[in-house]
C-alpha cells in the first residue's frame, strides 16, 4: 500500500493544506497566549493592588490567605470544566455545596458523627446528588441546563428545611483543620522539593519522547522548567514566609493532580473531549455516551461533597448563604481559565487558575475596601471580558475554516 | 487566454484576482470570464482555489479583501456582501449548504428572503413556492416538515432548488452534483440548460470529468490557485484535464477482485427496518444478502432508497424497529448499538463526514483512537506510547498527509479527513466494514487512492460494503453490486455490468 511518494505537484497541493494548518497553528498559539495573558492579567492586577495597598497583597501572609481562599472554587470550577468539556453544565454547585454543608455539619452539631466517617458521608451524599442528576439527564433526556436549575433551588430548600434556615455550629477542631491547618514551614518546603524534583523529572521524560519530532521542544522545555521553578519557588516564599501550606491547598494539589491525570491520560478524560466536540460522531464511534456522561456527574457529585466539607472546615459551620453565587465563580473561573461553553475544549488546570484569578480580583478589591457591591460589579465585567475573548476566538475560528 | 473584449460581451469578467490567507496564496492572477448563455466549468483539486474565487465573484470576501477587478456587464463594481452580489444577479450555490433543522423545509429554501404580507410572512405563497421547488427534483414531503426529517441529499437538493428560484444574471454552482444521483443531476442540468437559453451565465464546479461533457461550453483547469489550462469545448480533452488538474498522468481504477472469494462473513436475511416516526412505513423491506470474505459489495440505489437506513440498521445505529436478523461471523442477532457493533467486528464510515465523522478540534491521534481506545488503553489510563505507535502506522499506511498525529483534524484536505477516519475504522480490525459515500467531496487523485485502499483491506480478508450513488464508481470499484428501490432489493450485478441496467433497477424498471 506504500506507493512512492508522487512528484511534485502532489507536495505543492499540500501547500494548499496548509492554509487552515497555519490558521490552526496561529489558533493554537494564541490559545496558549491566553495562559500567558492569564498571567500577565494576573502580575497586573497584582501589581496594582500591591501598590495601591501599600504593599499588603504580596505578603506571604496575603498570598498564603488569597490561596486558601481561591481553593473552594478553584475544585469545583475544576469539576464544572469536565462537565462544560463533555457539553453539559451545572448550575446547582452553590446548593449543592450548602446541603453536604448541611449534612457535614449536623453530622458532627447533631449527632458527634467524628471528623473522618462525616467526611466520607458527606461525599457519598454529593455523588448522590450527581446521581440524581445524572438519572434526569441521561435516564429522562432533559438538558442539563435544566436538571441543575431544579437542583439549585431544591437542595438549597432540602437544607433550609432541614436546618430551618438556621446556622450550624461549632464544629470540631479536627474538622476545621481541614481547611484551616497548616503544614509548617519546614515540612512544606520538603513536599515542594519533592514536587520540584518529580515535575522536573516528569517533563524531561516526556521531552525526551519528543525532542527529535519538534525542533522547538528545547526552548519548551526551558521555559516550562522556568515557570516551574518560578512558581515552586513563589510558594515557597508565601508558605515559608508565613505559617506554612494551608491544608485546603493539599486537597487542591491532590484533587488536581487526579483530575488532569484523568482528563489527560485516561479513557474517560478522551471520551469526554471527543463527546463535546461531537456527540453524533463519538456516538457512532461507539463511545458510551450515557456511561461517561453519569461518571462526569458523579465525578461533580464528589467534588460537591468535598467543597460542602472545605467551605464548612473554612468557616467552622453551616451558615444558610454558605455556596450562594459558588456555581456562578465556578463557571467563571472555567470559562476565564479557556473551558467553552461550546463543549469540547477546555482543562482542569485552566479551569483552577481562572478560579484563582477570579479570587485576586475579590481578595484585592477587598484589601483596598472597595465596597462588595462594586465588587461583584467589578467581577461581572471580568467575566464578560473574558467570554467576549472566548466569542471572539470562535469567530476567527469559523472565519478562517 | 480569452480574448479580452471590451465590456457588454461578458456578464462577468474578473481580471487579475488574486486573494491570500496568512502565509498562502490561494488565488494567484485569475482572469475568468462569463458571456450570456454560456456554462464555464471551473474544475481542479481540492486546495485549487476555485472555491476561494467563487467567494470572491459572489461578495463572500468584501471587495476589498482581494486584488483585481470583478466586472459585471462590463461595469466594475465592489460587492461588500453576498446580498450585495445577489441584487446584481450574481447568485452562489455553496459547496457546504447548512440547514436549521428545527425550521420548516419552505422557511429554509426561503431563508433571507421570506415573502412578507403586511410585515408577516406570507405564508401561503411562502409553502407554494416551496412546493414547487420540492416537486422540481421530486422530493416527496410535506414543505412545513422541519427541515431536518429529510436525508442530507434532500436537503442539499433542497437548498439548490431554493437558489435556482432566485432570479440571476449569473448563477454559479458549486459542486452540487457531489450527493445528487443520476437522476436529479439530470434534472439540475436540464434546468441550468433552460436558465441558458434565458441567457443566464453559469460556472460550474466539478470533480467530475463526465458531467464537462454534458454542460460545460468551456472549461478552465485550476491548479494551486493559478488557472493551468482552459479549453474552448468540454468534448474530448478528458486526458488532457485530468493531466492539467493533478500535474500528473491520472491512475486508473483498481480492478476487480483477482484472488478467490472467502466464507461467508455476514449474512442478512429479510431484515425489514421501520420508519422510527412512522412505524408502519418500512424504510428496508425483506433485505437479504451474503457477504463473502474479500469482496467489495456495492449497495447502490436513488435518495431514499433505504441504502443508510439498511446500514444503519447492521450497524446498531437506527432508532427505529427492527425484524429479520443478521449473523456475523457465525454469530446470529442484531446489534443494538455502534458499540455492540464495533464489538461484533463491524465498523462503518458514515456518509456526512462533518456531522457524524470527523471530531473537529480534536487531534488526528485522538480521531483514529476514538473507536477504539480499549485496544490502546489500561482498565483506566490510556497506554500513550502503544496509542501512538498504533496510530502513526496506520497513519502512514493510509498516506495521510501531512502525517502529524498531533495536529489538529480541521486543517486537513477532504481526502486525508476521509482517510483518518479510514484509519479509525482499520484501527478496530473490523470484520466487516460499511462504507457510506466514501469519496463524496474527496478530489480525484484522492479518490484513486481510496479505491485502493479499499481493495486493500478486502485482500487481507476482510469485507467492504459500498454504498455510494456514484455509478462509475460502483461498476468500476466493486466486485458484486447489490440495487435497492423503495426499500427493496431490485436487482444484483457483477463487477462491469452495464451501468444502463443497473439504473433501470435503481428506478423500479428493472425485470
Amino acid at each position: 500500500m506504500s506507493d512512492p511518494p508522487p512528484s511534485g505537484s502532489m507536495w505543492r497541493a499540500i501547500g494548499a493544506d496548509s492554509l487552515p494548518a497555519k490558521a490552526v497553528g496561529m489558533l493554537k498559539r494564541l490559545l496558549s497566549g491566553r495562559v500567558v495573558s492569564m498571567l500577565l492579567v494576573f502580575l497586573l492586577l497584582a501589581i496594582l493592588f500591591h501598590v495601591a495597598s501599600d504593599g499588603v497583597f504580596f505578603s506571604p501572609r496575603n498570598v498564603t490567605l488569597l490561596l486558601r481562599q481561591a481553593s473552594i472554587v478553584a475544585v469545583v470550577a475544576a469539576g464544572v470544566s469536565i462537565l462544560m468539556v463533555m457539553g453539559e453544565i451545572d448550575l446547582s454547585i452553590g446548593s449543592a455545596a450548602y446541603l453536604c454543608s448541611v449534612v457535614a455539619a449536623v453530622l458532627q452539631v447533631w449527632y458527634a458523627v467524628p471528623t473522618v466517617p462525616a467526611v466520607l458521608i458527606t461525599i457519598l451524599v454529593g455523588v448522590t446528588l450527581g446521581a440524581w442528576h445524572s438519572l434526569w439527564v441521561i435516564g429522562v433526556g432533559v438538558p442539563s441546563f435544566v436538571v441543575t436549575l431544579a437542583g439549585l433551588l431544591a437542595f438549597r430548600g432540602i437544607g433550609y428545611q432541614i436546618t430551618s434556615a438556621q446556622t450550624i455550629a461549632p464544629l470540631s477542631k479536627s474538622f476545621t483543620f481541614l481547611s484551616e491547618g497548616f503544614i509548617p514551614p519546614v515540612p512544606s518546603y520538603v513536599v515542594l522539593a519533592v514536587v520540584l524534583v518529580v515535575a522536573t523529572a516528569y517533563l524531561l521524560r516526556r521531552s525526551r519522547l519528543n525532542l527529535h519530532a519538534a525542533p522547538g521542544e528545547l526552548a519548551r522545555l526551558t521555559g516550562y522548567l522556568v515557570a516551574l521553578v518560578a512558581a515552586i519557588g513563589f510558594l515557597a516564599w508565601a508558605f515559608g514566609g508565613y505559617l506554612g501550606t494551608p491544608v485546603a491547598l493539599v486537597w487542591v494539589a491532590v484533587i488536581g493532580l487526579i483530575l488532569w491525570v484523568l482528563m489527560t491520560r485516561s479513557k474517560f478524560g478522551r471520551n469526554a473531549y471527543m463527546i463535546g466536540s461531537n456527540r453524533e460522531a463519538a456516538m457512532l464511534s461507539g463511545i458510551s455516551i450515557s456511561r461517561e456522561l453519569f461518571l462526569g456527574f458523579l465525578l461533580m457529585g464528589a467534588l460537591y461533597g468535598i467543597a460542602g466539607v472545605l467551605v464548612t472546615a473554612r468557616l467552622g459551620s453551616s451558615t444558610p448563604s454558605t455556596g450562594t453565587f459558588m456555581e456562578l465563580d465556578a463557571i467563571a473561573g472555567a470559562v476565564i481559565g479557556g473551558t467553552s461553553l461550546r463543549g469540547g475544549v477546555g482543562t482542569t488546570a485552566g479551569a483552577m487558575v481562572g478560579a484563582v484569578l477570579l479570587t485576586t480580583i475579590d481578595n484585592g478589591m477587598s484589601i483596598l475596601n472597595v465596597s462588595s457591591f462594586l465588587q461583584l460589579v467589578v467581577k461581572g465585567l471580568v467575566l464578560l471580558l473574558a467570554l467576549s475573548f472566548d466569542a471572539y476566538m470562535i469567530r476567527h475560528r469559523t472565519y478562517r475554516m | 487566454m480569452p480574448a479580452e473584449a471590451a465590456g457588454s460581451d461578458f456578464i462577468l469578467d474578473i481580471r487579475h484576482a488574486s486573494k491570500s490567507f496568512p502565509g498562502v496564496l490561494a488565488v494567484s492572477d485569475v482572469d475568468l470570464s462569463v458571456r450570456p448563455g454560456e456554462v464555464v466549468a471551473v474544475v481542479g483539486e481540492n486546495g485549487a482555489g476555485k472555491s476561494t474565487l467563487m467567494k470572491i465573484i459572489s461578495g463572500v470576501y468584501a471587495a476589498d479583501t482581494f486584488e483585481g477587478e470583478v466586472l459585471i456587464d462590463g461595469t466594475p463594481r465592489q460587492f461588500r456582501t453576498v446580498r450585495d452580489a445577489e441584487t446584481a444577479g450574481v447568485v452562489l450555490v455553496p459547496q457546504e449548504l447548512y440547514v436549521a433543522p428545527g425550521l420548516s423545509i419552505a422557511e429554509n429554501m426561503f431563508m433571507g428572503c421570506l415573502p412578507g404580507k403586511h410585515g408577516f410572512v406570507d405564508r401561503a405563497f411562502l409553502h407554494t413556492m416551496a412546493a414547487e421547488g420540492l416537486r422540481f427534483f421530486g422530493i416527496k414531503a410535506r414543505t412545513d416538515a422541519p427541515a431536518g426529517t429529510l436525508s442530507t441529499s434532500e436537503q442539499r437538493l433542497v437548498v439548490i432548488a431554493s437558489a435556482l428560484a432566485k432570479s440571476a444574471r449569473l448563477i454559479i454552482l458549486d459542486e452540487p452534483t457531489a450527493s445528487l444521483t443520476q437522476e436529479e443531476t439530470k434534472r439540475l442540468f436540464a434546468h441550468v440548460r433552460r436558465m441558458q437559453q434565458e441567457g443566464v451565465g453559469c460556472v460550474y464546479i466539478t470533480h467530475r470529468l463526465d458531467e464537462i461533457e454534458q454542460i460545460a461550453d468551456r472549461v478552465v483547469v485550476m491548479r494551486n490557485g493559478r488557472v493551468v489550462a482552459r479549453f474552448d469545448t468540454g468534448h474530448g480533452h478528458h486526458g488532457a484535464i485530468v493531466r492539467a488538474m493533478i500535474g500528473r498522468e491520472a491512475e486508473t481504477v483498481s480492478g476487480p477482485r483477482v484472488g478467490t472469494l472467502g466464507a461467508p462473513i455476514m449474512a442478512v436475511s429479510r431484515l425489514r427496518v421501520f420508519d422510527p416516526h412512522d412505524p408502519k412505513r418500512r424504510r428496508v423491506d425483506d433485505v437479504s444478502f451474503i457477504l463473502r470474505r474479500g469482496e467489495i459489495l456495492g449497495l447502490f440505489g436513488l435518495v431514499g432508497a433505504g441504502r443508510t437506513e439498511l446500514a444503519q440498521a447492521i450497524f446498531g445505529g437506527w432508532s427505529g424497529i427492527i425484524e429479520g436478523s443478521i449473523e456475523i461471523d457465525g454469530r446470529a442477532g442484531l446489534p443494538r448499538s455502534p458499540e455492540e457493533a464495533i464489538k461484533r467486528g463491524i465498523g462503518m464510515l458514515t456518509e456526512n463526514r462533518k456531522q457524524t465523522g470527523l471530531i473537529e478540534g480534536q487531534t488526528v491521534l485522538a480521531n483514529v483512537s476514538a473507536a477504539s481506545l480499549d485496544d490502546v488503553s489500561g482498565r483506566l489510563l490510556i497506554d500513550t506510547s502503544r496509542e501512538r505507535t498504533r496510530n502513526d502506522g496506520l497513519i502512514h499506511q493510509l498516506d495521510v498527509r501531512p502525517p502529524k498525529l498531533d495536529a489538529v483534524v480541521d486543517a486537513f484536505s477532504g481526502g486525508n479527513q476521509q482517510k483518518i477516519l479510514l484509519a479509525r475504522w482499520l484501527a478496530t480490525r473490523p470484520k466487516v466494514l460499511i462504507l457510506d459515500e466514501p469519496t463524496v467531496g474527496v478530489d480525484v487523485g484522492a479518490r484513486f487512492e481510496i479505491y485502493r485502499l479499499i481493495r486493500a483491506i478486502v485482500d487481507d480478508g476482510r469485507a467492504v460494503l459500498m454504498i455510494s450513488s456514484d455509478l462509475p464508481e460502483v461498476t468500476q470499484a466493486c466486485d458484486r453490486i447489490l440495487v435497492m428501490y423503495k426499500g427493496r432489493l431490485t436487482g444484483e450485478f457483477v463487477h462491469g455490468a452495464s451501468r444502463h441496467a443497473i439504473m433501470a433497477a435503481a428506478t423500479g424498471r428493472g425485470n
